[in-house]
């Protein structure tokens, strides 16, 4: 399967299994603008899979609502650049149902479901990457696959999970990513990371789309330097899972960063700061991180603005020289 | 009813019981005596902050009275007689607004951030109209569980001008939901009248462009209101459709300890409404004229729901707040790993600093 086929099935799973489960968005009826819902509401029917209006602060709202009465909600956001005006349900409601409410009242039972990332020609608006924003609010939870069999595992991990989560798909992987999918269901832990390649001399740290591309650079950090990589796939932002990486950097010495989203204020600092607090006396080198730059998503000069694997390979080269 | 309790027009009225009245009346009493002392416990410094319901309390005792008692309630934060016509003991409603460790909001919220699931009126939160989308959630659910069970959906003129309000009332008509909007037009949203609100013919005009049938009461009239409501809910239930009441009503009180309202309006035009268009006394009128009711009965009550009120504040207040680890749980279902860290460096801090602390006010 690809990975919006992965999607489906997650969804498919999940309408068969339990009988409260329903999906709404734009545009999901007809299959949705990336083809996640094809045939689900043929198959399941109009009263649960369906349209809503074009608001996503409503989209939100209305599914913190039917988690409320503990049905289970998958909410549809067309495009994460898109997921702002549902920011306040989403901080402000959702994330905080539980605690406000002394757990008399929670909305675990909602999942939020939105493409992510750079695609090749998105520009500002369809290819930003928000975890950053969301990493900052307790209360939910915020996972990224970074492949089909990672996409339906960590979805129906989020769709059972009794807390609110955002699970951002990287689109540019929808149709490039392929790869062997149980039909059946299956859960990947949350709040994993997941040690992709061990290593020895640098841990490299990332998510999503990222991750293939520190793949490439491990490779090329092993042909060009002799230098062994160990590559983590981060999978849950928050809660993180902070034990793994550290132990990872004790053991290497060496930690680099890399993500989409721009630098300043970006997850990777989050990271930063932990493993120096936690890891200091290991750290042979200061920690690096490889991110967007700090402007609005460019269209045109897309390619000079990703952190791809030379600007990786380049940081990583350092890192080893210091 | 007229301003004097008396019937207007024989086939609306709804031919309530005695005792249903009485406990009408007795709720939007207890109410107003509850509203007075904890007022005046907030201005005492006894507890943080308080709003009152003054001149409401038709709008939620008549609208609560027409549900079932399983209909779920998301409410603003001036909606306490809908609790209260639902029995919701005096002491949780103190618990709450002390925070103390009987409070089933484990003290996270401010004062008057009720919630009750038994009573299934859920938790209020501060951000104004956010319930209302999720009112259409739960009514949609409801809609599909087939649970013969509506939503109510409370919130004021002022929240009514936010996008979730445009939102919710979008949603529940396009997803066709038994819904009842409840909006509590009371003429202010902290000091901004409604004429700086909306220019337009209030919030029961805008019902119809959304294609949501609505209509306009008298919200002092607490029999309007119950029949308002009781009809809209007959008819979501069998229709699975939205409706909007706009209840017209007046807030006597300020917006809540933080308001001195004498600031942005005359003291003429509160008193007005008080002496002459308030809910509660338009129903003592009716139940006087009926013979439910006479001067004894009124002495004597005021004075025990005085009583009660008092008892169960001066218990409230001896209370202990609840032991600190609880400030640390419920944000997930479990405590994550990180969490439970900061919770022990907490616990050791206070271990070594703890005499810079309340801990004697806290549960151990």
């Amino acid at each position: 399967m690809n990975l919006f086929q992965a999607v489906t099935s997650a969804l498919d799973n999940s309408l068969a299994k339990d009988p409260t489960a329903v999906i709404f968005g734009e545009d999901v009826a007809f299959g949705g603008v990336f083809r996640c819902t094809v045939g689900l509401r043929d198959k399941y029917g109009k009263d649960r899979v369906f349209n809503t209006p074009l608001c996503e602060q409503g989209i939100v709202g209305f599914g913190i609502g039917i988690a409320v009465t503990g049905a289970t909600a998958i909410a549809e956001i067309q495009f994460a650049d898109y997921i702002f005006p549902a920011f306040d349900q989403i901080v402000n409601e959702a994330a905080k149902y539980r605690y406000r409410s002394g757990d008399l009242f929670n909305c675990g039972s909602l999942t939020i479901r939105s493409p992510w990332g750079c695609v090749g020609h998105g520009g500002l608006y369809h290819s930003q990457c928000p975890e950053a924003f969301f990493a900052h609010c307790p209360g939910i939870k915020v996972v990224i696959p970074r492949s089909p069999f990672q996409a339906k595992g960590l979805l129906l991990s989020c769709i059972e999970d009794k807390n609110p989560c955002i699970f951002f798909e990287p689109k540019i992987l929808y149709r490039a990513a392929v790869e062997q999918v149980p039909v059946e269901p299956y859960t990947i832990p949350l709040s994993q990371a997941e040690v992709i390649q061990e290593g020895s001399d640098i841990t490299l740290v990332a998510w999503g789309t990222q991750v293939h591309v520190i793949r490439e650079v491990a490779l090329m950090a092993r042909e060009k330097l002799g230098v062994s990589c160990e590559i983590i796939d981060l999978r849950t932002i928050i809660p993180w899972d902070v034990d793994t990486v550290c132990k990872s950097v004790i053991k290497t010495g060496r930690l680099l960063i890399s993500h989409e989203a721009p630098l300043t204020g970006g997850f990777a600092s989050e990271i930063s700061s932990t493993v120096q607090e936690e890891c200091f006396l290991n750290l042979e080198a200061p920690i690096s991180r490889v991110c967007g730059y700090d402007t609005p998503f460019p269209h045109i000069f897309e390619p000079f603005y990703i952190p791809d694997k030379w600007k990786c390979y380049d940081a990583l080269r350092k890192m080893i020289n210091y | 009813m007229d301003r004097q309790g008396q019937i207007i027009n024989p086939s609306e009225d709804p031919h309530l019981p005695q005792e249903k009245v009485l406990k009408f009346y007795r709720s939007m009493t207890l109410l107003n005596t509850m509203d007075r002392i904890l007022y005046e416990s907030q201005r005492q410094g006894r507890i943080s902050f308080y709003m009152t319901n003054y001149g409401e309390e038709g709008t939620h005792v008549g609208s609560a009275a027409a549900l079932d008692s399983t209909d779920l309630v998301f409410g603003q934060y001036r909606e306490a007689g809908v609790l209260m016509y639902r029995d919701y003991p005096l002491e949780l409603f103190m618990a709450q607004c002390y925070g103390n460790m009987s409070d089933p909001g484990k003290g996270r919220q401010m004062p008057v951030h009720y919630g009750c699931k038994e009573r299934h009126f859920v938790t209020i939160s501060s951000p104004l109209a956010t319930q209302i989308p999720q009112a259409v959630g739960a009514a949609y659910a409801a809609k599909r569980a087939n649970a013969n069970r509506i939503v109510i959906c409370y919130f004021g003129e002022g929240a009514a001008s936010e996008g979730d309000a445009h939102a919710g009332f979008n949603f529940a008509a396009t997803l066709e939901c038994p819904i009842i909007f409840f909006c509590r037009n009371n003429g202010y949203a902290i000091s901004t009248p409604t004429y700086e609100q909306y220019r337009g013919d209030g919030i029961a005009a805008r019902g119809p462009g959304y294609g949501i049938m609505s209509i306009r009461v008298d919200g002092n009239d607490v029999f309007a209101v119950y029949n308002a409501t009781k009809e809209a809910r007959r008819r979501a239930v069998a229709e699975n459709q939205p409706f909007l009441i706009e209840a017209m009503t007046y807030r006597i009180g300020h917006h809540s300890t933080s308001d001195d309202s004498s600031a942005y309006r005359s003291v003429d035009e509160v008193n007005y409404w008080d002496k002459q268009d308030h809910p509660i006394s338009r129903l003592r009128h009716y139940l006087v004229s009926h013979g439910w009711w006479d001067e004894d009965q009124e002495k004597t009550w005021r004075k025990q729901s005085r009583k009660m009120v008092m008892e169960a504040f001066a218990q409230a207040e001896r209370k202990l707040k609840p032991n600190p680890n609880l400030l640390f749980s419920d944000v997930y279902q479990e405590m994550p790993a990180q969490l439970r860290k900061q919770q022990e460096s907490l616990a050791q801090h206070l271990q070594t600093y703890g005499e810079h602390y309340p801990l004697d006010h806290f549960d151990k």
